[in-house]
C-alpha cells in the first residue's frame, strides 16, 4: 500500500480565465486528520469537489486512494465518506428513512455508528430533516457519512455554522473514528481553535496556491514572531528579509512575523540596528492570520479620529 | 486517580507542551505516584478531544525527561523520580526562568528578602525542603 | 438502484400529485365540453386538442422540477457520491420520473378516453383506434418529460442554449400531430426519446458539463441543441424573409388564365400585391373593358368564374379515407347531415350511416343502401368497401353515388355508371353547389342534385397526364366548362404541355376548345430573400431536401421555381466555406486536437451556420491566458503551450513556504 490517500499532481482548475487552484501538489498521508485551510475563496471546496470527482479539473490530475479522481469506481466511492459543504440532506425525509436510504445504497453499514451519533447529537429517527438546525442537520449528516465505515473521511467545511457545543461534538467524533487503524480524515475550517486540537497535518491555500503542507507542529515551529524596539525612531521602510510574512508598526517598535527562520535571517534582523530584538512566541491563530494577511507591512489606513487637523 | 488536564486553544504554548507542562505539574505534586498508570493515549485523546498523535508526543517527551515510563503492552506509568539529563544540562534549563522570576521581581520592586521567602514558600509546597 | 428508485418517486411524489390534479380536472372539463348536448363536434378530436398540448407541458414542468431541485451543488454531490455508477443513478431518475409522469398523465387520460369510448357518452361512435392519438400525446409527454431533465441538467443560460435542447421535442410533436400513421408517430417518438434520453443521461454523467461527457452524449446532446437552432433559424428566416419579401423590388407578376363569367377565356396578370395589372385575350390583344373594369374594382375576382378542382388520386397515394391521417375523426367516419337533433355520420368501419341523437347522445339508427334500421338491430346490407370521397350528403362510391335524404331517412341513388369507375365528384361553386361534376375514368357528367344529368362528355385526355382538372358552368347560356391541366406527377418536364379547356352546351354539345399555352415560369421572388436563403440555410439541409424530394419523385423542390437557383447556391457554397474556415480557425485558437478541428470543421462545412451556433452553444473551449514564455495567449487545459510548447510556471517561491 502507498502511504499516501490523496495525491495529486498539478491540479489546477479555472473558472473562465479565473484560476481558481493552480498547480496543487498534495499528498495526504494515511492514518492522519488532515486540516485544509485557507481564507474564503482560496480553492478548498474546488480542490474538494476536484478529489471526488464532482468537477473536471482543467490540469492536472489527481489520485484518491490510488485510483484516478476523474473516474472513481464504485469501490473506491465506497471506501470515502464525503460530506459536502452545508450539510445536505434531502428535506422531505425523516432521520429514519435518510438512514434506510444510505443504508442501502452503500455496501457496509454499520448501524451501531449511526444511532451513536444520532444520540450523541439527540436526534430521533421520526424527525423530518426540514425541521433539524443547522447544528442538528450536521449531526445527522455526519451519521450518514461515518456510519459507512469509510476508510478516509473528506469533510467540506464540517463546522460550518454551528455552535460551539455541537462543534465540540464534531471533533469527538472525528477523534473516535481514528480509533481505528488507518483511518484518514481530510477537512477544511476556518476554526483554527478546532484545528490545533484534533489536527496533525496542515496544508494552507492562499488564492488557490498552495503555501504550506506540513505537520501543525512543523507549521508553529517555522513561523516566529520578533519584535524590535528603537530608541529613535525606526526606519520608515519596511526591512526587507527572506521569509518575512508579516510586519507591524507600533510607535517605536516593529513586529516582524517571518517563516523560515534560520541563522541568516536572524543575523540580518539582528542587524536592522534595533536597540532590542526579542523572539516572542506565537499562537497558531496569530502564525495563520500574519501568514495568509498581506505581504509585508500594511495598517488598515482609517484616520485617527483623535488626529488634530 | 484522575489526570485533571485543561487544553486551551488559540494560546502561544502548543497543546503538546500544556500536556506536559500539567502532567509534570501533577506528578511533581505528587497527585501521582510513581507505579501510577497514565491513560491510554486514545482514551486521554478521546476526553481531551485532541489529536492522539499530539498525546503521543507529550507521552514521548515525558518518558524521555525520565518522568514517565512506558511498559510494552501495558500503557505510561509515573516513573520512579531520576534523574537523566546533567547537571550542565538542567542548570542551563533553569536559567532562563531564573532570569524572568528575578527580572520581574526587580520590575515590581520587590526586595530579595521577599523573592526568597515566596520562592522557599513553594518550594515547602512542593515538598522541597531546604536541608 | 431500487433504492434510488423509490428515493425518487418518493420525491417527485407532490409535484406529481399536482400534474395529477390538474390534468384531472381539465379533462373532466374537456370530457364535459366535447360532450355538451345540442353541438355537433368528432369527441375524439377535440378532447385530443387539448391532450397534444397539456401531455408535453406536463411533461416538461415534471423533466425540469424533478432534477432542478437537486442541481443545488452540495445535495448534488450528495446524490451522486455514493458506491454507484452515475449510470444507475441517472437511470433510476429516468425510470421514477417516467414512471411519476405516466401515471400523473396517463390516469386521468386514460379514465377520460374510457368514459367517452362508453356508449352513450357521446353522438358518435367509438372505435378502438381513436384512442391512438391520445397515447401518441401521452408518449410525446414522456420525450418532453426527457427535454426536461435535460434542460434542468445543463449547466447553461435559461435563456441561452439551455431551452434550446427542447427543440428536439418539439419537432417530436411536430411530426406526431402531422403524419398519417400512427406507427410512423410512434417511430418519430422512439427517435426523439432515444436522443433526449441519451443526452439527459450524458449530462447527468457529466454533472451538467458537457467536457465530461462520454461521445455517444455529446452527439445526443449536439443533435438536441441543432434541433433547437434550426428551429430559431426558421423562425428566424421567416422574420427575414417577410422582411426581404417587403423590400423587394422584383417584377414577381404571376400570371394565369381566367374564365369570365361571360365564358370568355383571358390571360390575367397581377402583381405581388395581387392587384390585377393586365388582362389579355388569348390571341394575345389586351382586353381594355376588363381590365379598366377590374382596375378600378378591387374585387377583381368577382369579374371571374370561380372553378372547382378535383385532382385525380394516384393510385400510390394513401387509401383517400384515411388521407387526414390518424389523429382525425374523417379516418372512422365522416359526418354526411343533419337535421335537427339528428346528425348522420357515415362509418368507414361499419359501412353504414349512423344517426346519433345530439340530445340524448345516443345511437338512434343505422342506415344501410336499402334500409333503416333502430338498434339494436341492424341492417342486413352493407355499402360497397370502394368509398371514394364524401361530399356534403352525398357518398360517391367506385361504382355508384348516393344522395342521402336525413329526412326521409333513406338514401337515393343519384348515378349508378355501368362499366365505369367512379373517380371524383365535386359541387360547383359557379352553380352555388346546387350542381354536382360526377368524374368517372371515362366520362365527365354535369348532374342536378336529383340525378338529372345535364351534359356528359367523354375525358378527352390521359388522367394520369392531366390529372388536374376544373369544373364551372353558366346558367345562361347554359355552358359547362372542362378544364384539363397537366399534372406534374409524371414528371417535372409534363408542367410543360398546355392546357385544354373545353366547353360544352347541354346534352354534350361542343361548343369551344382553347388550348391554354403553359404560362412559362417566371423568377417571382426577391434576390434579398435568396441571399438570405444561401446565408442561413446550411448544405445539408438543401441537399437532403434535394435528395428526399427526389427520391420521392416529388417536383415540388424545383430549382427554378421562386427562387433563383444560382444566387441561393452560389450564397451557400461560400456560407459553408466560411462557416469551415472560421470553425478551423476556432479550433486552431483553442488548441482542439486534430481529430475534432477536422471534425468541427467538416460538420460546419455541411451544417453551416447552425453548425457555428451549435458550436457556440456548446463553448467547449477552455479560457485563454497569456503565456509567461512566449507572451501569446494560451490554452489553460493543455500541460504544454501549443505555441511554445512550455510547461504553465509553477507558483513562485517566495521563501515563505513551509514544507515537510
Amino acid at each position: 500500500m502507498d502511504d499516501f490517500v490523496i495525491q495529486t499532481k498539478g491540479l489546477s482548475r479555472c473558472f473562465g480565465s479565473r484560476t481558481v487552484v493552480s498547480d496543487l501538489d498534495l499528498a495526504v498521508p494515511r492514518g492522519c486528520i488532515f486540516g485544509f485551510l485557507g481564507r474564503n475563496g482560496s480553492g478548498k471546496t474546488t480542490t474538494i469537489r476536484m478529489l471526488l470527482g464532482l468537477l473536471e479539473p482543467t490540469r492536472g490530475e489527481a489520485r484518491v486512494l490510488g485510483e484516478d479522481s476523474r473516474a472513481l469506481s464504485e469501490t473506491a466511492r465506497s471506501r470515502i465518506g464525503y460530506m459536502a459543504e452545508g450539510h445536505p440532506v434531502y428535506d422531505w425525509m425523516r432521520i429514519g428513512e435518510c438512514g434506510r436510504f444510505q443504508a442501502a445504497c452503500f455496501r457496509s453499514w454499520n448501524e451501531s455508528i449511526f444511532r451513536a451519533v444520532l444520540e450523541h447529537f439527540r436526534l430521533g429517527p421520526e424527525r423530518r430533516a426540514r425541521e433539524l438546525s443547522r447544528g442538528e442537520r450536521a449531526g445527522l449528516c455526519l451519521a450518514l457519512t461515518l456510519a459507512p465505515e469509510p476508510e478516509l473521511l473528506i469533510l467540506d467545511d464540517p463546522a460550518l455554522g454551528l455552535d460551539p457545543v455541537a462543534r465540540r461534538s464534531l471533533l469527538e467524533a472525528m477523534i473516535a473514528v481514528t480509533r481505528g487503524k488507518d483511518r484518514t480524515i481530510l477537512f477544511s475550517s476556518h476554526l483554527l481553535g478546532d484545528v490545533e486540537r484534533v489536527a496533525d497535518w496542515i496544508a494552507v491555500l492562499d488564492r488557490g496556491v498552495l503555501r504550506a503542507s506540513c505537520t501543525l507542529a512543523t507549521f508553529q515551529r517555522r513561523i516566529s514572531r520578533f519584535v524590535l524596539a528603537w530608541d529613535g525612531s525606526p526606519p520608515p521602510d519596511t526591512p526587507t528579509l527572506p521569509g518575512l510574512v508579516h510586519a507591524f508598526r507600533d510607535g517605536r517598535e516593529l513586529q516582524l512575523t517571518i517563516a523560515n527562520v534560520d541563522d541568516r535571517v536572524r543575523a540580518a534582523v539582528g542587524s536592522l540596528g534595533a536597540s532590542s530584538v526579542q523572539e516572542v512566541p506565537i499562537g497558531l491563530e496569530d502564525a495563520f492570520i500574519d501568514y495568509l494577511g498581506d505581504r509585508g507591512e500594511k495598517n488598515l489606513l482609517l484616520p485617527d479620529p483623535e488626529a488634530t487637523p | 486517580m484522575p489526570l485533571d488536564c485543561r487544553i486551551s486553544t488559540g494560546s502561544t504554548t502548543p497543546i503538546y507542551r500544556q500536556l506536559i507542562d500539567q502532567i509534570r505539574l501533577v506528578v511533581l505534586r505528587g497527585r501521582l505516584t510513581p507505579g501510577d498508570r497514565l491513560p491510554s493515549v486514545r482514551s486521554l485523546a478521546q476526553r481531551l478531544v485532541i489529536n492522539p498523535n499530539t498525546v503521543a508526543r507529550a507521552y514521548g517527551e515525558l518518558a524521555r525527561d525520565g518522568v514517565i515510563e512506558s511498559q510494552q503492552g501495558k500503557g505510561y506509568f509515573v516513573a520512579t523520580k531520576r534523574q537523566v539529563y546533567t547537571r550542565a544540562h538542567r542548570r542551563r534549563r533553569l536559567a532562563p526562568l531564573l532570569e524572568a522570576l528575578v527580572s520581574e521581581a526587580a520590575l515590581l520592586d520587590f526586595s530579595a528578602d521577599d523573592v526568597t521567602a515566596a520562592l522557599q514558600e513553594k518550594l515547602r509546597e512542593y515538598g522541597l525542603e531546604p536541608s | 438502484m431500487k433504492p434510488l428508485f423509490f428515493k425518487e418517486l418518493r420525491q417527485g411524489l407532490t409535484w406529481a400529485f399536482a400534474v395529477l390534479a390538474i390534468m384531472t380536472i381539465a379533462a373532466i372539463y374537456f370530457a364535459w365540453d366535447v360532450t355538451r348536448p345540442g353541438r355537433y363536434v368528432p369527441p375524439f378530436e377535440r378532447f385530443q386538442q387539448w391532450s397534444v398540448v397539456a401531455c408535453p407541458l406536463a411533461g416538461l414542468f415534471l423533466g425540469v422540477l424533478h432534477v432542478l431541485t437537486e442541481k443545488r451543488r452540495d445535495l448534488w454531490a450528495f446524490l451522486v457520491h455514493r458506491p454507484m455508477s452515475r449510470t444507475t443513478i441517472a437511470l433510476a431518475k429516468m425510470s421514477a420520473g417516467l414512471v411519476l409522469y405516466f401515471l400523473a398523465v396517463g390516469l386521468p387520460l386514460a379514465a377520460a378516453n374510457a368514459w367517452l369510448a362508453m356508449p352513450g357518452h357521446v353522438p358518435a361512435p367509438f372505435y378502438w383506434p381513436m384512442v391512438l392519438p391520445g397515447l401518441a400525446d401521452v408518449l410525446t409527454g414522456s420525450v418532453y418529460y426527457l427535454a426536461g431533465l435535460l434542460v434542468g441538467m445543463r449547466d447553461a443560460r435559461w435563456y441561452g442554449s439551455r431551452v434550446l435542447a427542447v427543440g428536439v421535442a418539439i419537432i417530436c410533436s411536430v411530426i406526431v400531430v402531422s403524419v398519417w400513421y400512427f406507427w410512423l408517430a410512434l417511430l418519430a417518438i422512439i427517435v426523439a426519446a432515444g436522443v433526449l434520453g441519451v443526452a439527459a443521461w450524458g449530462s447527468f454523467v457529466g454533472g451538467g458539463q458537457y467536457g465530461p461527457q462520454p461521445l455517444a452524449a455529446k452527439a445526443a446532446l449536439g443533435a438536441s441543441l441543432l434541433a433547437g437552432i434550426a428551429i430559431v433559424f426558421v423562425i428566424g428566416g421567416m422574420v427575414l424573409a417577410a422582411i426581404a419579401g417587403a423590400a423587394a423590388t422584383g417584377p414577381g407578376t404571376r400570371t394565369t388564365y381566367r374564365i369570365t363569367r361571360d365564358g370568355e377565356v383571358v390571360r390575367l396578370v397581377r402583381d405581388r400585391w395581387n392587384r390585377a395589372i393586365e388582362i389579355t385575350n388569348l390571341d394575345g390583344t389586351h382586353n381594355r373593358p376588363l381590365e379598366r373594369e377590374a382596375q378600378e374594382s378591387d374585387r377583381w375576382y368577382a369579374m371571374f368564374l370561380g372553378t372547382d378542382t378535383v385532382v385525380i388520386p394516384d393510385e400510390s397515394e394513401p387509401d383517400p379515407n384515411r388521407a387526414h391521417g390518424y389523429r382525425h375523426a374523417d379516418t372512422f367516419y365522416r359526418h354526411v347531415g343533419g337535421v335537427g337533433q339528428t346528425q348522420w355520420l357515415y362509418s368507414f368501419r361499419e359501412r353504414l350511416v349512423l344517426a346519433f341523437d345530439l340530445e340524448r347522445t345516443v345511437l338512434v339508427g343505422r342506415l344501410g343502401p336499402t334500409e333503416y334500421r333502430a338498434p339494436p338491430e341492424s341492417p342486413v346490407q352493407r355499402f360497397g368497401e370502394s368509398i371514394v370521397s364524401t361530399w356534403g350528403n352525398v357518398l360517391v362510391f367506385e361504382d355508384v353515388v348516393y344522395r342521402l335524404k336525413p329526412r326521409e331517412r333513406t338514401i337515393a341513388t343519384m348515378i349508378a355508371p355501368a362499366g365505369e369507375r367512379v373517380l371524383a365528384l365535386t359541387a360547383l361553386r359557379s352553380r352555388d353547389h346546387n350542381e354536382f361534376v360526377v368524374v368517372t375514368d371515362r366520362t365527365v357528367r354535369f348532374m342536378t342534385r336529383d340525378g338529372e344529368v345535364l351534359t356528359a362528355a367523354d375525358i378527352e385526355h390521359d388522367l394520369v397526364r392531366y390529372g388536374y382538372l376544373q369544373f364551372a358552368a353558366t346558367e345562361n347560356p347554359q355552358r359547362f366548362f372542362v378544364w384539363y391541366s397537366p399534372s406534374h406527377r409524371p414528371c417535372v418536364e409534363a408542367l410543360e404541355l398546355p392546357g385544354d379547356l373545353i366547353v360544352y352546351g347541354p346534352n354534350g354539345a361542343l361548343v369551344a376548345r382553347h388550348e391554354l399555352p403553359a404560362i412559362p415560369r417566371q423568377y417571382s421572388g426577391s434576390t434579398w430573400y435568396d441571399v438570405a436563403l444561401g446565408l442561413t440555410v446550411p448544405l445539408a439541409a438543401m441537399g437532403t431536401a434535394f435528395v428526399v424530394t427526389r427520391a420521392l419523385g416529388e417536383s415540388s423542390f424545383d430549382p427554378d421555381g421562386p427562387i433563383r437557383a444560382d444566387v441561393v447556391y452560389g450564397v451557400m457554397s461560400l456560407m459553408a466555406i466560411a462557416c469551415a474556415v472560421v470553425t478551423m480557425r476556432l479550433a486552431r485558437r483553442y488548441a482542439f486536437s486534430r481529430g475534432r478541428r477536422w471534425g468541427w470543421s467538416v460538420f460546419n462545412f455541411f451544417a453551416g451556420p447552425m453548425g457555428l451556433a451549435l458550436l457556440w452553444c456548446l463553448r467547449d473551449w477552455p479560457a485563454r491566458l497569456p503565456c509567461d514564455a512566449c507572451g501569446k495567449k494560451r490554452v489553460t487545459n493543455r500541460d504544454r503551450c501549443e505555441h511554445c510548447d512550455s510547461a504553465f510556471p509553477s507558483p513562485a517561491p517566495d521563501g515563505t513556504e513551509i514544507f515537510e
